[in-house]
């Protein structure tokens, strides 16, 4: 039989074997890192302490390059900032200019820009649904299901304008050509579509017990932190402040329309999924009521366009609500048919830098949910 | 009745006409394919180790998942199940060291260029590289700013361009099938 | 009824251009006429030298009629003479925005660092450094963002020059084109 003395004293490291901190780094290449993006993490076992966003691998000097163009010229640099919506980010390129021009845009047009924002965001959304899907970990499936409404989005932005992605549709003052004569049937058509793909991408993700577990309570920002922090969009509206800046600041024609603000409770991971979710379906309930709203004819580009676009002077912000979040820009003219400085306020931008304060304490593989819950998109980060 | 005269009525023949069916339903024209292998006995192929070996590289090609710009989205979509590119055989793989082509998909920066060069340093031979969109043929429309690589091949070898500002989901599968004829025409090379 | 009446707002509607009201209360909260008014075509535009910035934006955020909570954009610009920092400011309080203008010398001006009223000031102070070469005193991590770190070049800059563009086609014999 042992006997155990009875000085024994419980068997602890000495102070001096506590391990060191590991670095990790994770990206540029990485499937998880959505593009080129790169952080280390220092971690304590599984623990992260400490986070480092490096960024800049896609800075391709958009704002260099916007100097150098004509007003309508630059176009096709700014629609390749946000590239999951490529629309978004011409419309707010054109109120920059219209707003620096004094440019009227009719109001079909004004229309058709809501439409084509609106199915921009339909589409980004999609992306995230997917991606982040994959990275919680149900792999390709929910990719594959949100891919399949991407496409019929892509096919009617193609019968619209002509190319998929960029299609550079939008101009200063109005849309480059009308809209194709069935129009209407076809985006009702993909709105249901859409919808459908919808309700099952939330039945696979909201409706499977692990994919929730896995997002609750992850990575919580308050309102007030989240503000001092910069963020917009669905990581502000997640933390439950509703602010859009289609409601706070109303521009085009989204004062005419109707549409809720979703909120989330807490602003973790999993409520800033579901915001993205909820305001898919208000996309779509802006544009069903864009189609029934819209003039059925009328000018699309306004007619008094000059033929070389010149302003003498002036400087305005111009605030949209993006996909990701506030997609503001600043123009500065002075003469000239050039811009003499624009700068883009991205949301991506201001969102990741809010990163390291929600990785800080969570697990490495709740860093890569985190990572993916913020939608970032490079191009839109590194300008 | 033949010697009482000519006027007496042939009997019917039936001839039949098939007007230009005939040429309707000839045959496409094939080109004299260049076989690469020829039968020797019944079951028994005999060929150079080099096609069969270009044969078994050029039907299952794994690329890289490297997504590095806005290519990258119809990088995407050229694997999902719309324009499936899993019937050629070309499996994305998230790891250079198990993939044989790397698709340069967006804009090289500076910045981003020893990354790349890295990546391709860690692929196993043979190994090729699609360049796709105009900016990672020459820049692009970014070529104006000095940030900017005015293309990728300035530091890698590259197979393949495929054009586009982004290329079309077709146009990256045309930049495969373009890869697939030619490995098989440079099979003789050992990699 | 509308759902957006049956569900309010918990904040103002604002606006995209400039409010009036604003000046009066900018005017009250800071007495003594150091500000300067102007206005562009969407916010209320007020200049101040980078030496009384941390004042100004102190009061900004702290007055409760005022109470600019979120800090938007730092834009810098480069007027080839000299230069100017444009902060965007806005408050989710009131939903009024404000433009502040900090006119600066050209090259490596200093500028004091808002990272310590606006976390969000951290990556656009870090990323105008780079662009414009402000300097910016206090800021707890002055490094490169955008560019690598051991650059130090400042593209935005008017003076930085665009690169060469290399043309290789277009050389082959006789005319471009197909041949019929």
């Amino acid at each position: 039989m042992t006997h155990w003395p009875e000085t024994t004293t419980p068997v602890l490291p000495p102070d001096d074997l506590n391990t060191v901190d590991m670095t990790i780094n994770i990206g540029p290449q990485h499937p998880a890192t959505h593009g080129v993006f790169r952080m280390v993490l220092t971690v304590d076992g599984e623990l992260v302490v400490d986070c480092e966003p490096y960024i800049g691998y896609l800075h391709r000097g958009l704002e260099k390059l916007s100097e150098t163009a004509d007003y309508r010229q630059s176009m096709g640099w700014w629609d390749r900032t946000d590239y999951l919506a490529g629309m978004c980010c011409e419309m707010a390129y054109c109120m920059a200019v219209e707003k620096l021009g004094g440019l009227e845009v009719p109001e079909r047009a004004e229309y058709i820009r809501v439409i084509m924002a609106e199915l921009s965001r339909i589409n980004s959304h999609f992306m995230f649904l997917g991606a982040f899907g994959t990275d919680v970990g149900v792999l390709g499936t929910t990719f594959t299901y949100a891919w399949r409404e991407r496409e019929r989005i892509y096919d009617l932005f193609e019968e619209v304008a002509g190319d998929r992605m960029f299609p550079t549709y939008l101009r200063p003052g109005g849309v480059s050509m009308d809209l194709p004569e069935n129009f209407e049937q076809r985006c009702r058509w993909v709105l249901d579509s859409a919808r459908q793909g919808m309700e099952d991408l939330d039945g696979m993700m909201t409706g499977n017990e692990i994919f929730v577990e896995r997002c609750r309570d992850l990575g919580p920002i308050t309102p007030e932190r989240g503000i001092a922090l910069g963020l917009s969009g669905p990581m502000l509206r997640a933390t439950g402040l509703p602010w859009d800046i289609r409601k706070a600041e109303p521009y085009s024609i989204y004062d005419r329309l109707d549409f809720e603000v979703p909120v989330g409770r807490q602003g973790d991971v999993f409520d800033r999924y579901f915001v993205r979710l909820a305001e898919m379906y208000q996309s779509m309930r802006i544009v069903e009521q864009c189609l029934d709203q819209m003039p059925k004819s009328g000018l699309v580009l306004n007619p008094n366009l000059p033929k070389t676009l010149r302003i003498e002077s002036g400087e305005c912000y111009i605030r949209t609500e993006g996909t990701k979040g506030e997609y503001s820009v600043y123009a500065l003219a002075k003469g000239g048919n050039k811009p003499y400085r624009m700068k883009l306020r991205s949301p991506s931008f201001c969102n990741l830098s809010g990163l390291r304060e929600m990785v800080v304490g969570t697990y490495v593989a709740d860093a890569i949910v985190i990572l993916g819950s913020l939608d970032i998109v490079l191009g839109e980060v590194d300008k | 009745m033949t010697e009482n005269g000519a006027s007496a009525p042939q009997p019917y023949k039936y001839v039949p006409d098939f007007g230009a069916e005939l040429e309707r339903l000839r045959p496409v024209d094939l080109p004299e394919a260049r076989s690469a292998y020829k039968i020797v006995l019944p079951g028994v192929i005999q060929t150079g180790a080099d096609t069969v070996i270009a044969m078994g590289r050029k039907s299952s090609l794994w690329p890289m998942t490297f997504g590095l710009a806005c290519c990258a989205i119809e990088m995407i979509g050229t694997f999902m199940a719309n324009h499936d590119l899993d019937r050629f055989g070309i499996v994305p793989w998230p790891s250079p060291r198990q993939s044989d082509v790397m698709i340069v998909s967006g804009t090289v920066t500076k910045k981003m260029a020893p990354a790349i060069k890295l990546l391709y340093e860690q692929m196993p031979n043979p190994k090729w590289v699609i360049s796709m969109g105009a900016c990672a043929t020459n820049g692009g429309p970014y070529t104006e700013y000095d940030r900017v690589l005015q293309g990728v091949d300035k530091i890698i070898p590259v197979d393949v361009y495929v054009p586009g500002c982004p290329p079309r989901p077709e146009s990256l599968l045309d930049g495969f099938l373009a890869l697939q004829r030619k490995i098989m025409e440079e099979k003789k090379m050992v990699g | 009824m509308t759902e957006a009446q049956a569900r309010p707002l918990p904040y103002p509607v604002g606006s995209q251009s400039p409010q009036e009201g604003l000046k009066d209360l900018l005017a009250k909260a800071v007495p003594g006429g150091l500000l300067t008014f102007g206005a562009t075509a969407t916010d209320l535009d007020v200049t101040v030298p980078p030496a009384d910035l941390l004042t100004l934006v102190t009061t900004l955020r702290d007055r409760p009629e005022l109470a600019f909570d979120l800090l938007r954009n730092i834009a810098g610009v480069d007027y080839e003479t000299d230069m100017a920092l444009k902060y965007h400011l806005y408050s989710l309080k009131h939903g009024h925005a404000l433009q502040v203008t900090v006119p600066t010398t050209s090259g490596h001006p200093h500028v004091p660092s808002l990272t310590s009223l606006y976390p969000a000031a951290n990556w656009h102070e870090r990323e105008a450094s780079e662009m414009f070469g402000f300097v910016f005193d206090g800021h707890p991590n002055p490094k490169n963002l955008l560019l690598e770190e051991d650059l130090h070049i400042h593209p935005l800059l008017k003076a930085h020059p665009l690169a060469k563009v290399e043309i290789l086609q277009g050389i082959e014999e006789g005319p471009p084109g197909f041949k019929f």
